[in-house]
């Protein structure tokens, strides 16, 4: 999914008069060589979100330079996503692609992130968030249902 | 062994969500600032 199909699905909702929200939380990460972390994110209790997330470039603190190297990058996983590993590589950097899940009440989207480089890596993620009453969901996933695939729970 | 510390900056939302960063290396601390 890319970010103008975001918005498309932004659009069909409010069209739809689904109630909903959306915002989203931008993060940025210092990492040092040889240490790693993961984030969980989640919705609260009653409410389902539809998650994207978008990469910014990670550089070199030091230099300032991009990085691009396979041995930087991450593994996510969510309720309809299987773990997978997105390396900083120009196939993934430069092109948008389906980094989109559906989450629940009480289940989360994971980023699991270890600096393999031998330098202090800098980078941003943002997650977008559509966050939608869980009593709305059915209709919404009815309008939304030729944009998303996972949205069958 | 050396302490790593890795940085975290974000402004939480004004929601309850599940928000959470956890270090999964050996003698790893997050420090998180609110930016």
């Amino acid at each position: 999914m890319t970010s103008g199909l975001f918005s498309r699905i932004l659009f069909l909702l409010r069209l739809e008069e689904v109630y909903h929200y959306y915002y989203h939380i931008t993060q940025e990460y210092e990492v040092p060589p040889g240490a790693g972390f993961e984030m969980l994110i989640g919705p609260p209790k009653g409410w389902v979100w539809i998650i994207y997330t978008s990469f910014g470039d990670a550089y070199d603190k030091e230099t300032g330079a991009t990085v691009r190297s396979f041995n930087f990058g991450f593994w996510h996983k969510g309720p309809n996503m299987l773990w997978h590993y997105d390396p900083a590589e120009s196939s993934l950097m430069n092109f948008e692609y389906p980094h989109v899940d559906i989450v629940p009440p009480g289940e989360v989207y994971r980023i699991r992130f270890i600096n393999d480089e031998d330098k202090t890596i800098i980078f941003d993620i943002t997650c977008h968030i559509i966050e939608i009453p869980e009593e709305e969901w059915e209709r919404a996933k009815q309008i939304l249902k030729k944009f998303i695939t996972g949205g069958g729970r | 062994m050396e302490e790593k510390v890795i940085k975290v900056r974000f402004k939480p939302p004004k929601r309850q969500i599940v928000f959470q960063v956890k270090p999964v290396t050996k003698n790893t601390r997050i420090e998180v600032k609110e930016k």
